[in-house]
């Protein structure tokens, strides 16, 4: 479907070229002009990010009467196929409908709700809601005049359904053009999502071909099809690499992709024409590029068709068209955005004009004016403002004001050398937030009214002569039409009002009845019962343009005592008992009843971009030139709130301008348990090759933890270098990193194994060794060849192959961070950063249609194994002390022995994905997977060849401390697996499974053999979720440390929401309960034995109510 | 000498790392055998060695135990041993790495200790280091409490030696601390003007001195 693979583009194109992760995916000329080389957009620049503030919603548009001329309303086809011919005589071209002539009255369109991107998919929404949108929109346009809109197809699937298509055609008189785009964004092969395009590539030719001519035999026949239409701008994506091209010089590259790229739509339009005799074939060509290539090969092509931003005239492109290719011509995207990026204002007017302009011409190009004659009509760009646009995946709620490429036809803001398109303001109406079901309310802008009073002058009329033409269109002020006056007015007022305003609130209302049995609490063994009310206000405040600021606060009633779960967000607000100097006890019963919850702020500057965070998640720079992971993810929700940590936190400025490529970012916690650190970082990339470099310097050490998996690391500093290049499907990696030199010449010990693995006599001499341990004992210090680290990696994909392989080497203290980038597929064996080890790893995946096998391997050793346990001893015959040994850990010693245990892995994932650009290994795959079945199975076999160093635990009271040593050794396996379902539509189910032995994380010994399950069921409005979990650790950190297991876990929680259940939404109006139950033995936290029956089993259970309200 | 430090195929990683590391030129480990103690000299390199908080004796060169404490039995060895210098070195890490007023009382008394073998400023110094210590027993951990024997029955409080040893050594004891006797005589120091048993009478060291 369109959606998922915008997604697998993105994430493609991440991976292949960081850089144009940012991009727009709609890159556009920049000027006039058409040249026949690739125009490769800037990257996108930030810029003020003001929310757009569409009129109040009782404000009335008036709309114009509706035109009296047939070209805007239902030409019926008597339920049979449009029949849709261009003609042609001595005064030019048109375009009949049913015999009808037919100005392309047309519109770029799609339904994204603000807080939505790419992925909103109208047509999954039941039939009411959709009937609804389509009502709503169409009718505006209805209004308006348009009689046409351009819908694009990826693959065989995805577009309006057919039955939407004949729907606006009869209600609204709007006939759809059906456009595949040939692979524009990558494409799904074999089930593997592969991009950029090879457009050379037989296998995608042959899919791409197979797949529109099944589109064109499911849409020829339905009626309100207008025409076919290929591609979108197809021509400003030509990067896939190959040695074919790879060996031609620079200049020629560009053309010899396009050679493949136009050959390909030559077959393709006689595939279509040998189906369809009924409607026309045209292409969205980027500009005017390549049009010799387009006359050579797409002799049977009807229309000529391209995106084309020029300003308010299309230039000498008619000309062009008729004399170099003899076809008619529409514009397939043309017009402005309503935002001047110069004055950091709306300005719909100049918008208004720009597209006045455009449609003047168009009229006077059009049949019979004297001129030309070859204009059809054109597609306006775009509909509604798209407030995804700006990076796509991020802030989807703001209506961002970055300028992502420049300009010049765009004079009222454009300047020298600075970006003037704002992406996000391109609509002829503004768009306002969405309801429960995702339908909104559009505000049209002065562009609307100017074209709708345009579209009343029939082009084709006799009377309707170039005169006539010029006198109608000049006479058209935007500043006199569509109520411009009166709705700025109030529009500024309600912007003035937006500085600061509250954009959510929500309370939640919950109840806990809890009891046990066999408890050593015996508080928790009696039926207690308990409630909490806690209150979120999500405010943002937006001082300029260019500065906005968010935060959410939390107050708190009652905070319960009694949840079977002790640790969670409220919890700070429950009594706290202090031992005063007097040795009296006080009793705070207030405490943190307000607390900050997140917050974030963004300063858009032409220099340079801050954003602040605090308690707010953000990613890696994985896929910029972090080879190393200097700066890892942080996304916790909800650990942290269990914690009541204050992390993330700290700001990130991206430069601009000349600082281009440089990032810096710095604060006390960047991450969850890191110490306060900068992190500077400069990437740049050169065609093929990419390049940074990066230092993180600790400024201070964290001194605690507030729970044993965020255990801050020792003060250090590190620096990384990386090259990469890619050769065809080559791409080869590099990095070089020195790290922890604030510890050298810190001593450490390490322990050669001298005697048997069983000989752990102490007697002396009895095994060789030390104090006869067994081992040498050898005491050194850090020296720099301990701060060297170096990786590298091989990657290489063709076809529905997928290979790779990575080597790593780092000295003792020489730690980085844990490899988060994802190498073909989910795979859970990866490099742990750690320092003092080297590693191996190795990997496949192959697909098979919608299947994908996929093996991986590593092999990791530490240069320095772990230290085993030896108690000193005292000799008084020689008046000697032997110093004991004992594992090492991170608060006494330089480096230690955990992530880098000695491991020989083996992983073997299996996936079935129909849909694969969607990946159902992705970790927001519950929501995001749209295939009817998929689902993958990973198995994972460790072998552990010895133990390891200590951990690190956090006492009761609070501080650190370490275990006195580790589990033994012992191999180890987990098998885990997901089962994503969409039966039908608003009915969606998630099975989770794992199973497998594990090792505490402490220094118990002991081995446990757990498995469960869950799922998560959402039908309707309806939400049920559920786990089972036999013999595992519970929720918390330290019941992993200390092998707290419990026999058996049970959760089951259903729910009625308002609106469509949400995952991973803190929030949203609903109504429920869940029910937990568990049971304990000896291993368990909470457990008393009953001293009648020291066998009987104790348990807790809990019943939570809950209703959750949010505006 | 070859170790793993140096080891083929760690070389053969280098070398592909750094251009220059074609070989192992790094110090080699030492072999790790006993502490002769009474080798071991004191040599006073901070003005808060011994004293919590401070973990001064973690950086002092002259202190074996750095790279490894004692054991909670081989420290009572150590402190019957003959030397002075090594005891005290081994409570004074014990004290920095895991701080409690056994660890603190040992260490003041060890420096005290030293202080008899020295003379002029340097015992000044020794002894007013001691005195700290004592006073770090009765600011930090006054209520801590030592065993004489194996069985871990016998216990007492270090805060009541403590405050003897400032005494002894001439300080002043700081806060409220006042000695009181129990009912079998012994005396104990306490916080604050109230003494443990209000029946009984409290003990005025400097008329008990007097006396």
């Amino acid at each position: 479907m369109l959606n998922v693979r915008w997604l697998a583009w993105l994430a493609a194109m991440a991976v292949a070229s960081p850089a144009l992760a940012q991009n727009s995916p709609q890159p556009r000329a920049p000027t006039t002009g058409a040249t026949d080389e690739q125009v490769r957009p800037e990257e996108p620049q930030r810029a003020p990010a003001p929310i757009k503030t569409p009129p109040p919603e009782d404000v009335k548009i008036k709309l114009a009467p509706t035109t009296e001329s047939k070209r805007a309303r239902y030409i019926k086809g008597g339920g049979r196929p449009d029949i849709v011919r261009v003609k042609r005589d001595a005064e030019g071209y048109r375009l009949e409908v049913n015999g009808e002539d037919f100005m392309v009255y047309g519109m770029n369109w799609a339904y994204i709700p603000i807080g939505f991107n790419y992925e909103y998919d109208l047509w999954s929404k039941p039939d009411d809601v959709i009937k609804k949108a389509l009502d709503y929109e169409f009718g505006l346009m209805q209004e308006m005049g348009i009689n046409a809109i351009r819908d694009e197809f990826d693959g065989a699937e995805g577009g309006m359904p057919a039955k939407w298509v004949t729907y606006i055609y009869e209600n609204y008189g709007v006939m759809t053009v059906i456009n595949p785009v040939v692979g524009r964004y990558g494409y799904l092969i074999d089930g593997a999502y592969v991009s950029p395009t090879n457009y050379s590539d037989k296998r995608f030719r042959n899919a791409v071909k197979k797949d529109i001519i099944e589109v064109v035999e499911k849409y020829k026949d339905v009626p309100g099809v207008l025409l076919w239409m290929l591609g979108n701008e197809n021509n400003y994506g030509l990067y896939w690499s190959s040695t074919e091209i790879e060996d031609l010089p620079d200049m020629k590259q560009g053309d010899a992709r396009a050679e493949f790229l136009y050959s390909l739509f030559g077959e393709i339009v006689d595939e279509i024409k040998a189906r369809d005799s009924n409607h026309p074939v045209s292409i969205a060509n980027g500009d005017l590029g390549f049009i010799k290539l387009i006359k050579k090969h797409i002799p049977n092509l009807d229309i000529m068709g391209a995106n084309v931003y020029r300003g308010n005239s299309m230039g000498d492109l008619y000309e062009r068209v008729d004399k170099e290719l003899g076809l008619p011509f529409f514009s397939t995207e043309m017009g402005a955005d309503a935002w001047n990026a110069r004055d950091n204002r709306e300005d719909h007017l100049a918008q208004a004009e720009i597209l006045r302009g455009l449609w003047q011409e168009i009229y006077e190009q059009s049949h019979g004016k004297g001129r030309v004659g070859n204009a059809l009509g054109g597609f306006t760009f775009h509909w509604s403002d798209g407030w995804w646009k700006y990076k796509q995946q991020v802030d989807l709620d703001v209506h961002n004001t970055i300028a992502t490429w420049s300009n010049g036809a765009f004079p009222y803001d454009y300047v020298e050398g600075e970006n003037n398109v704002n992406e996000e303001w391109f609509g002829i109406a503004a768009k306002g937030r969405p309801d429960g079901n995702g339908l909104y309310k559009l505000y049209p802008r002065s562009a609307y009214y100017v074209l709708q009073a345009g579209y009343r002058l029939d082009p084709y009329a006799t009377s309707t002569t170039l005169e006539r033409v010029r006198q109608h269109w000049t006479s058209l002020k935007a500043e006199d039409l569509g109520q411009p006056y009166e709705v700025s007015s109030l529009k500024g007022m309600v912007e003035e009002l937006q500085m600061v305003r509250a954009l959510n609130l929500s309370m939640e209302f919950e109840t806990f009845t809890t009891a046990g049995k066999n408890l050593n609490d015996p508080a928790r063994v009696a039926r207690t019962f308990d409630h909490l009310q806690s209150f979120y206000l999500d405010m943002q405040i937006q001082p300029t343009a260019k500065v906005r600021g968010s935060l959410s606060l939390n107050v708190l009633g009652n905070s319960p005592v009694n949840p079977i779960n002790e640790f969670f967000f409220e919890n700070r607000a429950q009594p706290v008992s202090v031992v005063g100097a007097d040795g009296e006890t006080v009793v705070f019963n207030d405490t943190q009843r307000i607390k900050l919850y997140q917050a974030r702020f963004n300063w858009q500057d032409d220099w340079f971009d801050l954003e602040g965070y605090y308690r707010a998640g953000h990613y890696h720079w994985g896929y910029e030139g972090d080879f190393f992971m200097l700066y890892p993810e942080a996304n916790y929700e909800p650990q942290v709130d269990m914690f009541n940590a204050d992390a993330p936190s700290g700001f990130v400025v991206t430069g601009k301008k000349a600082l281009k490529g440089l990032k810096i970012a710095a604060g006390p916690e960047l991450t969850w348990g890191a110490n306060p650190t900068v992190v500077a970082k400069y990437y740049r990339e050169f065609g093929d090759t990419e390049f940074s470099v990066m230092h993180q310097e600790d400024i201070a050490q964290r001194p605690n933890a507030p729970t044993s998996s965020v255990i801050p690391l020792p003060r250090t500093r590190k620096t990384s270098m990386f090259v990469s290049r890619t050769y065809g499907p080559l791409k080869f990696e590099i990095g070089g990193l020195m790290a922890g030199t604030d510890r050298l010449d810190r001593e450490f010990s390490i322990a050669n194994q001298v005697g048997s693995d069983t000989c752990i006599d102490q007697t002396p001499g009895s095994c060789g060794g030390y104090l006869g341990s067994g081992y040498d004992i050898l005491d050194d210090r850090i020296d720099w060849i301990d701060t060297l680290g170096a990786k590298a990696k091989l990657t290489y994909v063709k076809n529905n192959v997928n290979v790779y392989l990575q080597g790593g080497y780092r000295g003792l203290v020489a730690d980085s961070g844990w490899d988060a980038l994802t190498t073909f597929t989910g795979w859970s064996l990866r490099d742990t950063g750690q320092g003092n080890n080297y590693n191996l790893l190795a990997g496949t995946a192959v697909n098979f249609g919608s299947f994908q096998i996929a093996p991986n391997f590593m092999y990791q050793k530490p240069l320095e194994g772990p230290l085993p346990n030896i108690p000193d001893l005292y000799d008084a015959q020689t008046d000697q002390v032997f110093l004991g040994v004992r594992p090492r850990n991170l608060l006494e010693d330089p480096f230690w022995v955990r992530g880098s245990r000695e491991t020989i892995g083996f992983e073997l994932m299996l996936s079935y994905d129909p849909t694969g650009a969607t990946w159902a290994w992705a970790w927001d795959n519950i929501v995001k997977e749209d295939a009817d079945l998929a689902a993958w199975v990973n198995f994972v076999y460790r072998i552990l060849p010895t133990s390891q160093d200590a951990g690190v635990g956090v006492a009761e009271e609070g501080f650190l401390f370490a275990f006195p040593g580790a589990p033994p050794a012992k191999n180890l396996w987990e098998v885990r697996g997901r089962v994503i379902m969409n039966p039908t539509t608003n009915n969606h189910i998630v099975l989770n499974g794992y199973g497998g032995i594990k090792q505490s994380t402490g220094d118990n010994g002991r081995t446990i053999k757990a498995g469960g399950g869950d799922v998560r069921w959402t039908y309707k409005k309806l939400n049920l979720a559920g786990f089972v979990k036999i013999n595992d650790w519970g929720p918390f950190d330290f019941q992993r440390d200390f092998n707290q297991t419990f026999p058996v876990q049970l959760l089951g929680d259903v729910s009625y929401s308002l609106t469509t259940p949400q995952w991973f939404v803190r929030a949203f109006t609903r109504v429920g309960a869940a029910f937990q139950y568990r049971t304990l033995d000896e291993n368990s936290p909470r457990f008393l034995v009953n001293p009648n029956n020291p066998n009987q089993l104790g348990y807790e259970w809990e019943l939570r109510t809950y209703v959750h309200i949010t505006l | 000498m070859f170790t793993s430090r140096c080891s083929p195929i760690r070389t053969l990683l280098l070398a592909g790392v750094v251009l220059t590391a074609t070989s192992c030129e790094i110090d080699p480990p030492e072999f790790r055998d006993g502490v002769q103690l009474s080798t071991i000299q004191f040599e006073l390199i901070s003005s808060n060695v011994g004293v919590h908080p401070f973990d001064d004796v973690l950086a002092d060169p002259n202190n074996p135990f750095v790279k490894a404490g004692v054991g909670s039995e081989t420290k009572f060895f150590i402190l019957q041993s003959s030397s002075t210098p090594a005891a005290f070195y081994a409570w004074a890490t014990l004290l920095a790495v895991q701080p409690n007023g056994e660890h603190q009382f040992y260490t003041a008394q060890l420096m005290e200790a030293l202080a008899a073998t020295r003379e002029g400023e340097e015992r000044y110094q020794l002894e007013q280091l001691a005195i700290r210590g004592y006073q770090a027993v009765l600011d930090y951990f006054p209520n801590d409490v030592s065993f004489t024997d194996e069985t871990l029955l016998a216990k007492f409080r270090v805060a009541t030696p403590s405050y003897f040893g400032i005494l002894r050594l001439g300080g002043q004891v700081q806060g409220d601390w006042v000695v009181v006797a129990d009912a079998n005589g012994n005396e104990e120091a306490v916080q604050g003007a109230a003494p443990i048993n209000p029946t009984r009478e409290t003990v005025d060291p400097a008329t008990e001195d007097d006396d």
